[in-house]
């Protein structure tokens, strides 16, 4: 799986940050107290035009303690209460009809996907996963953006606000109320998914006897059979029986079958196995020796325009060394202490500058060293598997370089729990290419049920968002109109690095003033642009004014592809809890701003005074 | 009265509708079976824009585009760009997978269909090492275009690409020998099982046949194709089949059939009337005819007034000043910029085309004027004829294969193949020295051959695959510490005129100096040491340039 940001630990993450980064409660509190003085400079120019600077002042410190005094003063009975009325007026607004929606779209999403290609389930679940993600996102916009506008319209919000009901606790339920609507929603959908999925690509095969051929041991004995199943699904697979007649089918598209032999030349093959995996990876850290032996951050470039993996060359000193810490023995604790193995799962990106010999596939090492001792493994050597997850069992006994005996996990692991892996090309003129995440080691694998569940926490994530937003902007503006804002806020959250980087100065072709030039005249983003007055005027106005607006909406901005954690089940990852966790935090964070933001904002609303 | 100024109205405004619902009727009738509908129906079952017409409606394409609401623009360019990010991102299942949606919303744009099926045939493909996850890809791109053609049906660029592809693709690359293999046994690629097309080759000619019928005998327009290298596909593909099951050790009655159907495909396309870049219609068997033609009609002129080309001829000579004299005569190897004036003057005048020819006689003998400038009319005719017939048999290489075919038919031909491929299994078995004599067998039966085909250019394609053989041949003589240059490992080989022609990276050059000193009775020159400037291992191996 393609990981191009590392994951920090929960705690990480939320206090110190990465390298390059602040932690995300640091970052809530300054972005939070950048909106709150923003909103209060704003509040009292407002009250300042309208009863002068002094009484302006009154006006705006008594809103300001007020509401602090009211939002603390938060019911959770009326909370809920309110909330069962926006759950109320969900049902009365037919949101049921997105299910409806869902369901069709499921009954013809056969025509569209196929299950003879090389990885169907990665196609049918990211296929399910937008689906669901798309259909639940448009309802909570439709649903959070609507319903306060409609309440000012058709004046039911007199009845409520006559009631002992604070302004923000209105705001507060209505997002808990759409949040319950859309949790069932959700629900109701990831089942309907994952059943689908499940369903779409089960199959069996037959085993077709006029394939088998006998199989000799070295002594001549019968070994055992090789042969076929029979064509379903747009595929078939060869199998290897043993002498008693069990065995197994190879990979085809993604998953393999077990055989069990139920009587003469009667077989029964089960369903297919491995198409829905949960792989548990654990991480570590990557770096490099170049072919003069010199360490680096970065292998070498093959010229490749995504930069996402770096190469070391072949029969030459240069290495690929992973660093990873807490290593014992319990990794894969199932099998007796003496024939414990370190699983690693390995994925090799070849580049090759010769042909070399057609069909047969490059060869590597791999070593162990303990980082302390400097204790290294005899090299074992792996074919490489192109882009494929390759899961190599490292066994508890190996030799040393000097041909001594050691052990995986006395000898190699530092007293610290750290080992390393070091990976080298055999072949001369050719390369290997690796990320980070492209050798982990392999827990077993987790449930693919809870992993699908905890992609749909982050499809849940990404709606409730949406609700928090609809309905804060809900309570200033009409319905269209709050209507427009959401999907303009979904559109910026979805793009939000591009749109960071426009702030940012890293994209070409300047800010929206110098686009709108470079349109009118034609001019693309590499030309520059002539030294007149205008373009003078038009540059300073995105650099001074444009960009640092931008910038500062960007920090309010979710990202919703970050977001997304469907690459994890399409890949066959477990969705790991840390990123689950953050999710939330995230989500959290953006509840809380804006429901404060939303009670302001809805006071000023003559009606909630 | 208003409400009689009302009935009026509508009444004026039923015969308005009733006036207008005519034309409309009469234009816009859809057609249904056994009634050809409107004008508009009939136009465009003429002109064959009917969906219908144009391939399969697949309901869910149709669902696609219905689903975007008229933003079916920008849906596509959002699909162009998330394919480009995929590529370039090596995510192949979402790559394919965006393909295929971008398919369904332009089914009948068929660069779409041409550009993505060579994207996953040749350049996706490539991105993977594994032979069989190579041939994988090869295989969705021809798949991608048998998709295509369901939409775009009787397509000939489409039908076109899926013989080349299918064909070159699968039988020409480095990886073929395995490819061809992999394509044998592909159910899906062949799902009837049909025995013809189990070989790439002949699939390949199975598809270029349909794209030939379908501008022979369904109208279809050749567009931009050069219909020299567009009709000659079929023909092509056989000769392939029929070179590759020779690489593949399959020889006898087989071989000779499948080089018995390449010629006589071959013979047919040289007989086929083909559009030009003129404005007539050419055969390529006809060069000859359009030559013989100018040649009799030339005579015909000359005779309307014998030896009036010679009487011009010196005429001009005699208008020739010293100087243009003296450069026509012999132009200097290093010409001034005068001289090079004169020259060009001096072959004006003393060019006697047939134009001015006929202008003569016109005037000399006016009373043959008429015939004389309709000969000459005649003449350039088939003069042009010839010319464009000529230079398109040059694209096709039109000779050479017409000759081939007859060659590789021939038993010693069939022979010679056969025992090169004996030698090649011998030598890869361990028995150097059985390899040798097969190959020297196989070179007596070349030269056999050859020497009845005398007309056979000796630079050719056969003489450049002989060449393979011969380099082979070199190196069975090297392990059994022997060489082309020993005089009596020459005095076996008979191939020595075939490889002075064909040597161009003179790998043989010291064997071939020795021959030709021993021939002529002179000392045998030294023979170069390996390491030598121009000695064989001069060339750079790839491998070798790695920095250690």
């Amino acid at each position: 799986m393609v990981v191009e940001q590392q994951l920090l630990p929960y705690f990480q993450w939320l206090l110190t940050g990465g390298e390059n980064s602040l932690g995300a409660l640091p970052s809530f509190f300054f972005v939070f107290l950048g909106v709150a003085m923003a909103a209060l400079v704003i509040g009292f120019a407002i009250a300042a035009s309208r009863y002068g600077i002094l009484r302006g002042g009154d006006v705006t410190y008594k809103t300001v303690s007020e509401g602090l005094s009211e939002l603390l003063q938060t019911a959770p009975r009326r909370v809920w209460a309110i909330a069962r009325l926006a759950i109320k007026e969900s049902m009365r607004r037919r949101v049921a009809v997105a299910l409806g929606v869902f369901f069709l779209v499921l009954l013809f999403a056969n025509w569209f996907l196929s299950t003879n290609h090389q990885e169907p389930a990665r196609l049918y679940l990211s296929f399910v996963l937008t689906a669901s993600t798309y259909l639940v996102l448009g309802v909570a916009l439709l649903l959070s953006a609507f319903s306060l506008p409609n309440d000012f319209k058709t004046k039911t919000i007199y009845t409520v606000v006559t009631k002992p009901v604070r302004a923000g606790e209105i705001i507060l339920g209505r997002i808990i109320g759409f949040t319950i609507v859309i949790t069932g929603l959700l629900a109701i959908m990831g089942v309907g998914s994952y059943i689908f999925v499940v369903r779409s690509l089960d199959h069996s095969h037959t085993v077709e006897l006029e394939s088998f051929q006998v199989v000799t041991g070295p002594a001549g004995e019968d070994a055992g059979k090789k042969g076929t199943t029979s064509r379903d699904a747009g595929h078939r697979h060869e199998l290897t029986l043993d002498a008693e007649g069990n065995g197994e089918t190879t990979v085809e598209n993604g998953h393999t079958h077990a055989i069990e032999s139920i009587g003469e030349n009667k077989y029964r093959v089960s369903p297919p196995l491995g198409f829905i995996r949960a792989r548990v990876p654990q991480y570590g850290k990557l770096r490099f020796i170049d072919r003069s032996g010199a360490a680096k951050d970065t292998g070498i470039s093959v010229g490749s325009e995504w930069t996402y993996r770096s190469f070391i060359d072949g029969n030459t000193p240069a290495t690929a060394i992973w660093t990873f810490d807490n290593v014992s023995d319990a990794v894969d604790p199932k099998p007796p202490e003496a024939e414990r193995s370190l699983p690693l799962s390995l994925i090799v990106r070849v580049f090759k500058t010769h042909k070399g010999v057609i069909g047969q596939a490059l060869q590597g090492t791999i070593q162990l060293r303990n980082p302390e001792s400097q204790l290294t493994s005899e090299p074992l050597p792996f074919d490489a598997q192109d882009q494929q997850v390759d899961d190599i069992d490292i066994p508890r006994k190996l030799l040393s370089q000097s041909r001594q005996e050691i052990d995986l996990f006395k000898d190699l692991v530092s007293k610290d729990g750290k080992i390393e892996v070091l990976v080298k090309c055999l072949d001369r003129g050719q390369y290997f290419g690796f990320a980070q995440a492209d050798c982990y080691i392999r827990h077993p694998d987790g449930s693919p049920i809870a992993s699908f569940a905890k992609v749909c926490v982050s499809i849940w994530v990404q709606a409730v968002i949406v609700v928090s937003v609809g309905v804060t902007i809900s309570t200033l503006v009409s319905g269209p109109v709050a209507m427009l804002f959401v999907v303009g806020f979904i559109i910026l959250g979805f793009w939000r690095q591009d749109f960071v980087d426009i702030a940012t100065g890293k994209s070409y072709g300047g800010g929206p003033a110098e686009s709108v030039v470079r349109i009118a005249t034609q001019a693309n983003v590499m030309v520059q642009l002539e030294d007149t007055l205008l373009n003078n005027l038009v540059s300073g106005f995105d650099k001074y004014f444009a960009k640092p607006i931008m910038w500062a909406v960007a920090q309010t901005l979710p990202d919703f592809r970050s977001f997304s954690t469907v690459r994890y089940a399409a890949d066959g990852y477990n969705v790991p809890w840390d990123r689950v966790f953050q999710d939330v935090t995230v989500c959290l964070g953006y509840v809380i701003g804006l429901s404060i933001l939303g009670y302001f904002l809805l006071r000023t609303r003559e009606v909630a005074k | 009265m208003n409400s009689n100024n009302s009935f009026f109205r509508k009444m004026v405004y039923l015969l308005i509708l009733m006036m207008v619902a005519v034309p409309i009727v009469w234009l816009g009738r859809p057609s249904s079976p056994g009634d050809q509908g409107g004008k508009l129906a009939q136009e465009r079952t003429e002109a064959r824009l009917g969906q219908a017409d144009l391939g399969a409606i697949d309901p869910a394409s149709e669902t696609i585009r219905l689903a975007t609401l008229g933003l079916r623009g920008i849906a596509v360019t959002m699909l162009w760009n998330a394919a480009n990010n995929y590529k370039k991102t090596e995510d192949w299942t979402a790559f394919q997978s965006t393909l295929e949606q971008l398919a369904r919303l332009q089914p009948y744009f068929v660069k779409v269909w041409q550009y993505q099926a060579w994207n996953l045939s040749y350049n996706v493909s490539v991105e993977l090492d594994n032979v069989r996850d190579r041939f994988y890809y090869v295989k969705q791109g021809i798949e991608y275009l048998m998709d295509g053609i369901g939409y775009n049906r009787d397509h000939p660029r489409l039908l076109d690409d899926l013989g080349w592809f299918t064909g070159n693709k699968v039988g020409r690359a480095d990886e073929h020998e395995i490819y061809r293999k992999l394509y044998k046994l592909d159910e899906d690629l062949n799902p009837n099982d049909d025995p013809t097309l189990r070989d790439n080759w002949l699939a390949s000619k199975h598809w270029y046949e349909q794209a030939v019928a379908s501008v022979d005998e369904k109208g279809q327009s050749l567009s931009t194709m050069n219909p020299t290298t567009f009709f000659d596909s079929p023909a092509r593909s056989q000769i392939s089949y029929a070179e590759a099951i020779e690489e593949e050790g399959i020889f006898g009655e087989t071989a000779k059939r499948a080089w018995r159907d390449g010629g006589r495909l071959w013979k047919e396309y040289g007989e086929r009337e083909m559009p030009s870049t003129d404005d007539f219609m050419i055969k390529l068997v006809d060069e000859n005819k359009w030559k013989l033609e100018a040649a009799r009609l030339r005579n015909e002129l000359d005779a309307l007034d014998p030896g009036i080309e010679a009487k011009m001829k010196e005429e001009a000579q005699g208008q020739l000043t010293a100087d243009q004299r003296r450069v026509w005569e012999a132009l200097p190897a290093d010409p001034s910029a005068d001289e090079q004036k004169w020259h060009t003057e001096a072959l004006g005048l003393m060019d006697v085309s047939v134009p001015k020819i006929a202008a003569r006689i016109a005037k000399d003998k006016p009373e043959n004027a008429a015939k004389a400038q309709s000969l000459a009319a005649q003449i350039e005719d088939a003069n042009r004829r010839a010319n464009l017939i000529s230079s398109n048999r040059d694209v096709a290489n039109y000779e050479y294969w017409r000759i081939r075919c007859d060659l590789e038919q021939s038993p010693e031909s069939l022979k010679a193949r056969d025992f090169a491929h004996q030698a090649e299994k011998r030598f890869a078995e361990g028995d150097p020295e059985g390899a040798r004599e097969l190959y020297e067998q196989s070179f007596v039966e070349w030269g056999k051959a050859l020497d009845q085909f005398p007309e056979m250019p000796r630079d050719s394609t056969t003489g450049g695959d002989l060449m393979e053989f011969i380099e082979d041949y070199a190196v069975v003589l090297e392990q059994l510490d022997l060489s082309l240059e020993d005089e009596e490992v020459a005095n076996r080989f008979v191939l020595w005129e075939l490889l002075e022609i064909n040597d161009q990276q003179r790998k043989f050059a010291g064997a071939i100096e020795a021959y030709k000193a021993r021939k002529a009775g002179m000392p045998v020159p030294k023979r170069a040491e390996p390491g030598d400037a121009a000695g064989p291992n001069s060339l750079i191996n790839p491998a070798e340039a790695v920095p250690q």
